[in-house]
């Protein structure tokens, strides 16, 4: 547990006390619980920002406050139903009152409800520095650089209004930890695929994405391409073996990718 | 840290650690019924009480972060002398499967027909999506009974 708590009025104030033995505090459903990932002697409240709520739409994009709750977000008329489906995937009522999509991008989870489908669909975050500037940089650039940006604090996130974003989520039960998600989107003609494999890898499938983008692919082509991706080396555990999980990868990957091609959500 | 806030609609003020859990607040308030079945993991229920009129599990929030919000908690709907209609239906059908989850699945009752009197099936299945095991099933099966009533 932190030792500090502090409240802070605004955006800039919380971006600038953020450091290294600090954490911000969003929904508090990974800070404040038992065994939680988070480390840090100071939280930093966000939850009384006006700022970093809020959804609205701007140019085909959808932008969500980072403080936005995942029941929230399923409660919006703007949210595009490619992400309610993987709010959804969060089985509890009360947490979905109390996480946020923010929270949930931040902890970057190796069983992220989100994050598959924000690859999928090329999501946009704005990022506050210490210095009170806003940037913006797409979820994949923001994992790829997390090192540089994990003293920012997620101001919002943009999603395109109009994708075509299939997900499927393997866990035992709707309350576990997921042991595979994998998302695929198609946004402006370019596929994505997204995958969140617990204690393997959160991250773009870059080489089957753009090969779907050129053409369809068989399972044992995806499953070749699977094998060939140094960061996902799955290990043998309760949910199966790493030739199996391999396997459900490959051909979940093939059947989103078929309805995202085909048109069907 | 001084933290002022309204408990059952009674004004408490307490000073303490912030980053105290709101539970541990609150059984200092006597509230014992705000129970702790999952140690803080925050997946079972049994810490559920509503903030500024949200269900919340009170095992996941910070005494610093409810400065002047209003709690609910299942302490507050009757007493053993004068159940209220949830928590005497809860009886009569024969839910109340443990002295951990029902407190919460009293109040998170309480709350959604407080919003709507009238529950469709659905909407009585999303609301106990909050709990996790056999309390689950006995939520259900509760309000179904409160339809009937």
């Amino acid at each position: 547990m932190a030792e500090k708590l502090v409240i802070a009025s605004s955006a800039k104030e919380a971006a600038a006390l953020k450091n290294s033995k600090s954490a911000f505090l969003a929904g508090g459903t990974e800070d404040n619980r038992l065994n939680s990932t988070v480390d840090a002697k100071t939280l930093i409240s966000i939850g009384r920002i006006a700022d970093l709520d809020g959804i609205t739409k701007k140019d085909g994009c959808i932008r969500i406050g980072a403080m936005t709750t995942f029941q929230e977000m399923l409660d919006s008329s703007l949210v595009p139903d490619y992400l309610k489906d993987a709010c959804r995937f969060m089985g509890s009522r009360t947490k979905r009152n109390m996480a946020t999509v923010g929270g949930n991008i931040a902890l970057r989870r190796t069983d992220s409800y989100l994050y598959p489908t924000l690859i999928a669909s090329h999501a946009v975050l704005e990022l506050m520095d210490a210095k009170g500037e806003v940037s913006e940089r797409c979820v994949c650039c923001y994992l790829k650089r997390y090192d540089e940006l994990k003293d920012c604090l997620i101001v919002a996130v943009n999603v395109p209004q109009k994708a075509s974003v299939v997900s499927k989520r393997y866990a035992n039960t709707v309350q576990s930890h997921a042991v595979l998600t994998v998302s695929v989107g198609e946004v402006e003609g370019k596929i994505r695929v997204g995958v969140a494999a617990k204690n393997t890898a959160l991250k773009s499938l870059c080489d089957i994405s753009e090969a779907l983008s050129q053409k369809d692919l068989s399972d044992d082509e995806i499953k070749k391409m699977i094998e060939a991706d140094k960061d996902l080396r799955f290990e043998s555990d309760i949910f199966g073996s790493p030739e199996y999980k391999r396997y459900l990868l490959a051909v979940t990957i093939s059947d989103l990718a078929k309805k995202v091609k085909g048109g069907k959500r | 840290m001084r933290i002022d806030c309204i408990i059952n609609g009674k004004n408490r003020s307490f000073d303490i650690d912030p980053t105290m859990r709101l539970r541990d607040m609150l059984l200092i308030n006597g509230n014992f019924a705000v129970r702790d079945s999952d140690d803080c993991e925050g997946f079972c229920g049994s810490d559920t009480v509503l903030v500024d009129g949200t269900p919340v599990y009170a095992n996941l929030v910070l005494a610093g972060e409810v400065n002047g919000c209003e709690i609910r908690t299942p302490d507050g709907l009757g007493n053993s002398q004068h159940l209220t209609i949830v928590q005497q239906a809860m009886i009569d059908a024969g839910v109340v499967q443990s002295a951990y989850n029902a407190p919460a699945a009293a109040l998170l009752l309480t709350w959604l027909l407080e919003k709507n009197p009238n529950p469709s099936k659905e909407e009585i299945g999303k609301e106990s999506e909050s709990f996790q095991g056999g309390d689950q099933g006995c939520l259900k099966r509760n309000l179904h009974q409160r339809r009937r009533l």
